[in-house]
């Protein structure tokens, strides 16, 4: 395949970051848990509400949508326990094969 | 160490907002396909402002005629006259591309000129003023209708207003949204927030809510646009959690149903083939509108339109079962949106609370039948007025924003994404960046590598849509990141980021995080969008546009104000109770001599400007004047007369 500016995903989030620090929770599988502490940091930082918080909103939102969604909120939990040693494995597990990769995505 | 190495595609990047605080008023307009509708928030409850006929509705509608252009209710009111220069159903062209299968299909029905212009469709009005014709982009014609609200809402107010919340169906596209922004500056409004219509309907409906979480379910099926969102409420948090509709089925979509089908009675009936005739479909249509709102209350009614062409007197029965037989395709393609959004909310149906009805086509007696089956049988929610909910919500959403009131205080609308936004990775497919349903504001990034070894460049395509393969969605801008230091496929790690701000702009960029050298492109790349120039171009003709109203209508009181001078003289000189008995022969035929020299004036001449009708007036009133004070001063002096005697008397 002749596809020189080409190029694909490789990660969904970013599982440095705490998603569950930023929603001032601790690790939960309670859905609802994790709603109320959205609606508060909502009422919080909303630029309708605060204009100039809208970068820390959006921090919000993005850890509410990792969150909030089963399989997304899987994948990072796992991601999460591993540990910071095994993380750098995964990542070049991840980059081995584009092919592969690409070859996925068609499915 | 590590550089970072930027480029930046900045969508629409000029119609950006300051942080300062907003000042209120913020008025919420409702730009509704067939009608529109504005609000303002005011001591704690939201005043829906009539406009200057008393309807708290305007109709969307623009139409020129050969003096002047009007606006509103004297546009509707006009159209069967005039149906090439009226202007209606805009709302189903703007941020269209002319090559959309829905603007082809709108082509065949409006009565005025649809002509392409920059792949984007234009509206053709002949003989404006004197201009032989002129092309307007459909953002202007809704800036007109724009300018009617916020005129409406100034006479109201007594002030003038700058800030709007404007709103759109949800299921709006970018290009739309922007479109309409755009609309807004050409009207002179600077628009806060593009608000989703049943989010909009939403506030409305949960204002007093306060009794802990809800899901609710807005079906908003208007004159054009049907949108069906799932939120939910708890304790002043608006969140949207799904959204789907069709930005073409409405009302219009079941009048021309009806509209085809008496074509082609009469055409059995009489032998007439009436298609083409733009009078005869704009006096059905009127006609048909009227039968459709009566069947929702009776079962069966009558339309009857005198001398529709050549002497032939319509007259047709239509039953209530006929219309929904001529409908049924139509009314069911709501069923679809509403098993997405219920899918896409991994709700149940029996999870959601409340079923709020929005919008004129929603009192549908089959429309209702359908929501209900959909939902087992559960009762609808018709409380909130299905005309003014979504004005309603916009006008609270603006005090929101201005921080107007302290009953709304702790209020928060999280609005979501109606359509996913990506760009094209290998093969041509889709890679979903911000997916639909995602929270606004909202900053996404996602980690990218190379495909080939020693790749030095990426193409950077941004798409919006649900298909798997790009080329079946809508593309919204490219760019190339270069320079991408030469090493083996997989390798470089380049950091895509979406961001998209609270007034809805997309913002893309890309960041290889490797590399040595940094740079910063800005590129401006909608082509779906007007020019800064064009939009510029349009401000001054919408004022030009209102220096000739304006002119037109001194012209006309100037006129007025002759004409009722006259009428007043002729009164008063020729009524014996009045000045017919006081005035000698001489005088009344002096004024009698002016008077009609004056109309006989403005008979000749129907084409002059206001000085001149102010000069005639002048000139009459020279002559007229001192005869009647003359009058008057000796009335004064016999009264005073009379009334020293009646004192001395007593």
């Amino acid at each position: 395949m002749n596809c020189y500016k080409c190029f694909f995903a490789i990660a969904k989030f970013n599982h440095h970051k705490d998603y569950y620090a930023i929603l001032n929770i601790s690790q939960t599988n309670d859905q609802n848990a994790i709603k109320k502490a959205y609606y508060a940091l909502a009422k919080k930082f909303h630029p309708d509400l605060n204009q100039g918080r809208e970068e820390k909103f959006k921090e919000v939102n993005e850890a509410y949508e990792i969150l909030s969604d089963e399989n997304t909120k899987r994948d990072y939990d796992n991601m999460r326990n591993l540990g910071s040693n095994q993380q750098s494995y995964q990542h070049s597990e991840q980059y081995q094969d584009p092919r592969r990769n690409y070859a996925n995505q068609q499915q | 160490m590590k550089t970072i190495f930027t480029l930046l595609l900045i969508i629409g990047i000029w119609a950006q907002q300051t942080t300062n605080q907003i000042s209120c008023p913020v008025i919420g307009i409702d730009l509704g396909t067939t009608y529109s509708c504005v609000g303002i928030f005011k001591k704690g409850t939201v005043e829906i402002i009539p406009n200057d006929q008393g309807n708290r509705i305007t109709p969307s509608v623009v139409a020129f005629t050969d003096e002047e252009r009007l606006i509103g209710e004297s546009a509707k009111n006009q159209a069967t006259f005039n149906p090439s220069r009226t202007l209606y159903d805009v709302k189903r062209l703007i941020g269209r591309k002319y090559t959309d299968s829905t603007v082809q299909y709108d082509k065949k029905f409006m009565p005025y000129d649809i002509v392409e212009k920059d792949s984007k469709p234009y509206i053709m009005v002949s003989n404006i003023k004197g201009v032989s014709s002129k092309i307007f982009a459909p953002e202007e014609i809704s800036a007109m209708v724009l300018m009617k609200m916020k005129e409406i809402s100034e006479t109201y107010l007594g002030k003038k207003v700058e800030n709007a919340i404007v709103t759109v169906p949800a299921y709006f596209n970018d290009a739309q949204r922007q479109a309409t922004k755009d609309a807004g500056t050409i009207a002179g409004l600077n628009v806060l927030r593009v608000l989703n219509e049943p989010t909009a309907a939403a506030i409305a409906y949960g204002l007093d809510k306060k009794d802990g979480e809800k899901n609710i379910l807005v079906f908003d099926l208007g004159g054009g646009t049907f949108d069906v969102s799932i939120l939910t409420i708890d304790n002043g948090v608006f969140e949207v959690i799904a959204t789907s509709g069709d930005t073409h089925l409405g009302g219009e979509d079941f009048d021309q149903r009806v509209i085809d089908h008496f074509l082609k009675v009469i055409k059995k009936k009489h032998n007439k083939d009436l298609s083409g005739d733009k009078r005869v479909i704009q006096k059905l249509k009127k006609e048909v509108e009227k039968a459709k709102r009566s069947l929702s209350a009776t079962h069966e009614t009558k339309l009857e339109i005198e001398d529709l062409v050549d002497g032939l007197d319509f007259q047709e029965n239509l039953t209530r079962s006929k219309f929904e037989e001529l409908n049924n395709d139509l009314f069911k393609k709501t069923i679809g949106p509403m098993q997405l959004a219920m899918e896409d909310s991994k709700l149940k149906k029996t999870n959601i609370d409340e079923i709020i009805l929005v919008g004129g086509s929603t009192r549908i007696p089959k429309i209702r039948q359908i929501v209900k089956e959909f939902f087992n049988g559960k009762e609808l929610n018709t409380g909130i007025n299905p005309d003014e909910a979504v004005c309603y919500g916009a006008a609270i959403q603006g005090a929101i924003i201005c921080g107007d009131s302290n009953e709304i205080n702790d209020f928060i609308v999280i609005d979501a994404t109606p359509l996913s936004l990506g760009i094209e990775t290998v093969g041509g497919v889709l890679t979903k960046i911000i997916p639909k349903g995602s929270s606004i504001p909202n900053k996404k990034s996602q980690i990218f590598t190379t495909y080939q070894d020693q790749q030095q460049t990426v193409t950077i395509s941004v798409y919006e849509g649900e298909r798997p393969l790009v080329k079946d969605n809508h593309k919204l801008g490219t760019f190339d990141l270069t320079g991408i230091p030469p090493s083996p496929r997989g390798t470089p790690q380049i950091e895509v980021t979406f961001e998209i701000n609270a007034d809805g702009i997309l913002q893309v960029s890309a960041s290889e995080k490797s590399s040595g050298k940094a740079k910063t492109i800005f590129i401006q790349n909608n082509s779906d969008r007007l020019s800064k120039e064009e939009i510029e171009k349009m401000l001054q003709d919408a004022k030009t546009f209102e220096i000739q109203d304006r002119i037109a209508k001194e012209i006309i009181d100037s006129r007025n104000s002759l004409e009722n001078y006259i009428y007043s003289m002729i009164n008063q000189i020729e009524d014996p109770e009045k000045l017919a008995n006081q005035l000698s022969d001489n005088d009344k035929e002096t004024i009698r001599q002016a008077l009609k020299e004056s109309q006989d004036w403005i008979q000749n001449n129907q084409n002059v400007e206001k000085e001149d009708y102010e000069q005639e007036l002048k000139e009459l009133q020279k002559i007229c004047n001192p005869i009647i004070s003359k009058l008057h001063q000796q009335e004064n002096n016999d009264q005073r007369y009379s009334q020293e005697n009646y004192d001395s008397e007593l």
